[in-house]
Order: structure tokens, then sequence, then C-alpha cells
């Protein structure tokens, strides 16, 4: 008997991974982004479960119904607004968020349902097209900090995940940390004479290799040993005695408690796209008292990183995105537990550029099918390119002389959630 | 007159379809019906003569557990933490506890003299309520995790709790201490790739003498997703505490738990499993770790022997429509899945009646 969805564990051996990097460069075609976001830098925080949290025991309840489960609703501090018994904290901080009810994509696997929604279900062009911390790498300033630009806290391996850039080459990959740690080298020091004339032989190598070779895959070789050269001088941000036993009991001390309380710090320090990623929300069976398990997990350290947001002012730079691939099916199998469904589903949103407070999107009173405002994620890619300050009606990527777009251009944003 | 059960000649009986999924079943002590409650939060009751269908009444949400008692009482919990009382004879709700915990109330067992109803529960306590009244007589602390399954002992001054970790106290009812842990814990599979653990004791079941107490649930768990390991049990000797005999599954097929056991008069055990594709009721001899026979089907979730011993009862899953991941059926189409409340009788089937010209 199989169990394999495809799930989706992201991790490349280092052999993987150096040959991901060899791939070609995108530049923008115009405007100067950069320059339009100089004074605002606005950053995004992804957390993303993949399996597919249920709607029904989160954003979207139906006690009651054919498909409810055995849950209650309990109200949110939006008058009239309910959301699931399992999300007590984030019920508190409803008119922080926006929640989306009537996601409808496309995809009910995992393989192909992950990859489509990281990289905006883009139209098929021949090319494949970066994730969505890739293109914000890409579109957007790296700010001051000189961090890397896209870090993906995560369970299990670390390195440097280049095949997340697609067309916009190796060096718009990840930068994954395993477990949040930090890189296996950061601990060595690199102020050392012998380190330092170590880098000097290794830029002098590239740059004889680039000679006449114009932009070249070396560059994205470069680009990580930067990327990498700055992060092993802030060791600090990963110095867990730097963190409060008090935020430590607010997070949770699970990895998705940890992961958002190492990606808050690596927010604060400016990384521009950080994305956190929790594993096996897959409940096929056991989907109730599993997710009494999970919820938690995602509800107490989620309501934590809104208030610490919220209170050093970062809401209004930050872009928070909660989601997975899709939510589960209404109809509940034969161990009690919720198949995959693309059909309608739910999401949340909050920070820059976001309403506060709001509820879009209306589904079934089964839960089952969207009766108002179906979005696919073409739609919130869109909406937060918008809400980052790019316009995606305006701004291509340029590949090989051709002009991509960076959304889908037969979908818009979501309005009703863009402030 | 039949007076010896034979589960190696069961066969169907009865088959009474219901259009939701059934959590749990029991017959009446006087064997004429069996109730089951299901997911609609409603008790229903089939005469199993007539078959004839009627609704004793309603919970909240889904039904945990329904335990039918002494002088035609019925006792019932739902996942919300409600508990109920009812006069089956008059129809009547007889008392009602709003809130017994506060939520996913799985664990209900009836003391032997029908006077306490214990409750257990996601907060970890066990509560004994007065069946006359429904009011708290006790609060049991001890456990750290979800309370999963209870049973009383036959002498009445013993109650078995388990719990998500694996953990079964004897509690002393009349002080309400906790006498000894018994360990369950290869009931429970813990691994740091899983965003939880999965199992847990599941079900617990004394034999009538109160010499052996049968604890089940599923082992060596794959992961927290599909959930899929291997059925399994403990059988322990009840006043030494010692494990006894492990006891499994036939079918490797069937990948979940075993999540409801009775022990039969003769001390045959009789479980009850789910599965991804498939489940089953089991029979166990005592001292066998390998069930000597087996009732297949979809999905059981609970198991009842009837009080004459002659018949066994569970609730199954019936598939309804195309199931498994994405749309499967256009909108309007779009229905639950049900059950079956199947009886089986553990006699040899008698020969069809010649039909009449």
């Amino acid at each position: 008997m199989s169990y394999a969805c495809g799930g989706h564990d992201h991790s490349l051996s280092r052999r993987q991974m150096l040959g991901l990097l060899a791939g070609a460069t995108g530049g923008l075609l115009a405007p100067n982004v950069a320059r339009a976001l100089q004074s605002k830098q606005r950053q995004v925080l992804m957390i993303w479960l993949d399996g597919g949290m249920s709607q029904l025991e989160s954003w979207d309840p139906k006690p009651g119904t054919d498909h409810g489960g055995p849950f209650r609703a309990i109200p949110t501090s939006i008058p009239g607004v309910h959301v699931s018994e399992l999300l007590p904290h984030s019920a508190k901080r409803m008119h922080k968020l926006a929640v989306v009810r009537s996601m409808q994509t496309k995809d009910n696997s995992h393989s192909i349902g992950v990859g489509r929604m990281h990289r905006g279900d883009p139209v098929n062009r021949g090319v494949d097209y970066p994730y969505l911390g890739s293109a914000l790498a890409k579109l957007m300033d790296k700010g001051e900090s000189g961090l890397p630009p896209y870090v993906w806290i995560k369970p299990g391996s670390s390195g440097f995940v280049a095949n997340h850039a697609g067309f916009l080459g190796g060096r718009y990959g990840a930068l994954a940390l395993g477990d949040g740690r930090p890189p296996t080298h950061l601990q060595q020091g690199v102020e050392t004479e012998l380190e330092q004339a170590r880098q000097e032989l290794r830029r002098a190598a590239d740059a004889r290799f680039k000679a006449g070779r114009g932009e070249a895959d070396v560059d994205a070789w470069e680009g990580c040993y930067d990327s990498a050269l700055k992060l092993m001088k802030r060791k600090e941000l990963f110095d867990e005695g730097a963190v409060s036993r008090q935020d430590r009991e607010r997070y949770g001390n699970h990895p998705l408690g940890r992961h958002l309380l190492q990606a808050r710090r690596l927010l604060e320090a400016g990384v521009l796209y950080t994305q956190v990623t929790s594993y096996h929300w897959d409940t096929h069976a056991d989907n109730f008292a599993m997710h009494q398990e999970l919820m938690p997990q995602i509800d107490k350290p989620f309501a934590a990183l809104i208030d610490d947001l919220d209170t050093r002012g970062m809401l209004d730079n930050v872009v928070v995105i909660l989601m997975s691939e899709f939510g589960r099916t209404p109809k509940i199998n034969q161990r009690w537990g919720r198949d995959h469904w693309p059909e309608a589903w739910s999401m949340a949103l909050a920070g820059a550029g976001i309403k506060k407070g709001v509820v879009v999107g209306k589904t079934s009173p089964d839960g089952a099918f969207v009766d108002e405002s179906p979005f696919d994620v073409g739609h919130l890619f869109h909406t937060v390119f918008r809400a980052v300050g790019i316009n995606p009606d305006t701004t291509t990527y340029k590949h090989n002389g051709q002009a991509l777009a960076i959304a889908r251009d037969d979908m818009g944003p979501m309005q009703e959630v863009l402030a | 007159m039949r007076t010896v059960a034979d589960p190696t000649k069961a066969w169907e009986t009865h088959a009474f379809k219901h259009d939701r999924i059934l959590t749990t079943c029991k017959f009446t002590p006087a064997g004429d019906a069996v109730l089951a409650g299901g997911f609609d939060g409603k008790i229903h009751r089939w005469n199993i003569e007539t078959g004839e269908k009627s609704v004793v009444g309603s919970l909240a949400t889904w039904i945990s557990a329904i335990l039918p008692g002494p002088s035609d009482r019925l006792y019932a919990a739902d996942y919300q933490g409600h508990v109920k009382a009812w006069d089956l004879k008059e129809s009547k709700e007889l008392w009602a506890i709003e809130s017994a915990h506060p939520g996913w109330l799985k664990a209900m067992a009836l003391s032997p003299d029908g006077s306490l109803l214990a409750t257990g529960a996601r907060d970890g306590m066990v509560r004994l309520w007065s069946t006359a009244d429904g009011k708290l007589v006790r609060e049991l602390k001890g456990h750290a995790k979800d309370v999963y399954s209870a049973a009383f002992h036959p002498d009445g001054k013993s109650l078995a709790t388990g719990d998500y970790d694996g953990k079964i106290l004897h509690w002393d009812v009349a002080s309400g201490k906790v006498a000894r842990t018994l360990d369950a814990s290869g009931l429970v599979t813990r691994n740091a790739d899983f965003l939880c653990d999965v199992g847990g004791v599941r079900a617990l079941a004394f034999d009538a003498e109160g010499k052996r107490l049968a604890a089940t649930g599923l082992r060596d768990a794959k992961s927290n997703t599909f959930c899929p390991g291997a059925p399994a049990g403990i059988v322990f000797d009840w006043e030494s505490g010692k494990a006894t005999t492990t006891i499994k599954a036939k079918d490797e097929k069937i990948d979940g738990g075993i999540v409801a056991v009775r022990f039969m008069a003769d001390g045959t055990l009789a479980g009850c499993a789910e599965g991804q594709s498939s489940g089953a009721i089991w029979f166990w001899k005592p001292g066998e770790a390998e069930p000597f026979h087996t009732v297949g089907g979809q999905s059981v979730y609970e198991v009842d022997v009837r009080p004459d011993g002659m018949t066994v009862a569970g609730v199954f899953f019936t598939p309804i429509g195309p199931g498994g991941n994405g749309r499967t059926s256009k909108r309007g189409e779009y229905v639950s899945n049900g059950g079956v409340l199947r009886l089986f009788g553990l006699f040899e089937k008698p020969p069809k009646a010649p039909v009449k010209k």
C-alpha cells in the first residue's frame, strides 16, 4: 500500500544543488523597481504548512453541517466572524488579519501543487518560473542589511536551493537553514588573514573565468559566497541565548514555534523574504485528533508573531502570508481523515499593504465549494506584488530577450484584501 | 437452543444502513435493540426483530460514546464534552451535563452497579458523575495527556483509564487516588520527524471476572499524516499488572488501530479495526497473539456483544459516492460518507426455509 502523496520536501543534496546552480540569468525590463521602493523597504514572511491545513478546522468552520467535523466555531475580534475553536489565539488577532476563504486552485496533488503555488501558477511560456521568494529577491531592493534576500527555514537539511530561482538563475535561490540552524561554517571566523587571502584568490579565479563570458553562471556562485560571508558576520542572529525565555514560551518549544521566532529575528535584521515551512499537515487519517495537535503549533506562534511585528511597527513593512498548497476535503474518509481539496480553501494575510480585519470570499453552506469571489494563486501573486509596491501590470522579467509577466496577466489582485 | 458462541461461524444477520458515518454502537440490556451514534449527533435505535428505526435523542455534535445501563437508562456523550441521560422506556431526557469537559470527550464507562459514570477527555481529567442526577461526584487528576479510554473493573472498586501517552492509570474509585500505572507505551509512536505522537490507548476492556485487562490501539506508525501502522493490543494480568499477551492483526493490509474491544463470556476477545482500504472485526482466544477468526469489511469503529453472547454488532464505514483527492462529484452531488450497523450471529447459519410453492 502506498502512502506517498508526492510530499514535497525540497531538501537537496549538495551535488544536486551544484548542478542546479547552472541556470540562465534574468533581468528587469523596466522600471527600476528598486529605486521606487527605496523609501519604504518592504519585507515578506511566508508561512507554508506543507501538505494542506484543513480550512474547516481553521479559518472556515462549518459546525453542525454534514462535513463540519466535531469542533465548535468561536467568535473572533471581528464581530460576527467565527473561526475554529482550534485557533483561539489567532481569533483574538482577527482584526489585524485578512482571511481569504475562497481560494480555488487547480492541483490536487502535492507534487505539482506545491511548485505551482510557489511559482504563481504562471502561464506556460516554456520557462521555469521563480518561486515567490526568488522573484522578490530579483524585483526588490535588498535593503542595507547585506543579508541573503531569500532565507528558507525548514525542518531537515540546510543548503543553497538554486532551483527555486527558475530562469532567474541560481543567485536568486533560497538559502535553506535546516531546523533554523545557522550554516555549518558560520562558527568559523571570517576575519582571519588566511580567510581573506582565500576569498581574494577565489575572486581572482572567478574574474579570470568570467573574462569574455559576459554574465555567466559564476555570478550565481559569487552571489552565494557573498551572502554566506555576510551571514557569517552576523552570528548573533542565531544566538539562542539572546532570546528571552518568555519569547520561547510564547512561540512554543516545537519546530514551527522555534522557526517562526527565528524568522522574526531575521526579519528584524532585514532579510527581504523569509519562508518558514512546516511539513506533515497532510492529514489523510485521524484528521481531527491530528488537527488538535497541529493547530496549536501554528495558532500560538502565529499570534505571537503578529503581536511582535505589530508592537515593533513592522506590520507596516512586512507582508505575512499563511497558507498551504490546498485545503482538505470536506468529505471525511474511512480513517476519519480529509484528503486534498483545491476547490475551496482558506489562507490568511497580514501586514504591509493588507487590509486589517477583513474576511474575503464565501464558501457554500457545507464548505465544499466557493460561492463568492473565487481566487487562484495568480490573484495572490498580484496581491503580494502590489502589497510590496510592485505593479505587475508595468513590471516584467526579461529572459533571453523575451518579456515575461511577473504574475498571470489574465488575473489581477484581490482588491478586497489590498489596503 | 444455542448456548455457546462460535465466532468462526459468524454470519451477517442484519445490516442497518445510515446516511452518515456511525461512530459507536451498543446492544440494549434486553438485547432486543441496538443503538448507534454517529456524525449526525443523534442516537439511533434499531429494533432487531422488526428493523424499525427511531431516534432516541441527540447531542451537539459527533457522538463519542453511548452506554445503556440498568433501569432502561441510556447515557451518551459527544466530542464537545456534553453528556446526557435518557429513560429509554419513556423516551425521555433525564438530565444533561453542559460541559463535562471542554471538548474531545472520548472515554466513558459505567460502573457495574450503574451508579457512576466515568468520563475522560483531552483536558487529561477523569470525572465521576452520579447517574441519578448527573452531578459531579469526584475529579481524578493524574493523566498528563488526552484520556482516550475507560473501563470499570467488575468489582466496581477500580477504574482503568488510558491516555494518548500510552499510560493506563488504575484508580481507586472510593478515594480517587491513582493506585498504580500500567505501561502501554507500545501503543504510541513517537518520532522526531512527526508533528505529533501517533496512537494512544484507544480502547480498554476487562474480562467478566476482572482478571484480565485488554488495551488496544496502533503500534509502529510510519507518519502522522496517513498514520499507517500495525493494529495492536496488550492484555494485562490485572492482579500483577504484567503484560501477558501482545495481540496483533492477521491481515497486514489493515493499517489502522484496534479502536474498540470487548471480552466475551468465555474469555474470547473481540476487537475491531479501521484501515485506509479495509477494516475488520477480529476474535482472539485467551493467550493467543493472532486472531482465530476475522470478519472483514470496511473500517469498523465499534464492536459490541449482545447480552446473550450469540451476536456481535459493529459499525462499519460505508463509502457513498466517489472519494479521494480533489473534486470527484458535481456540485449538488457531493455527499458525506455513510455507515452501516452490521450484526453477526456467532452460530451456524440456519438453512434457508424451503420456498412454498
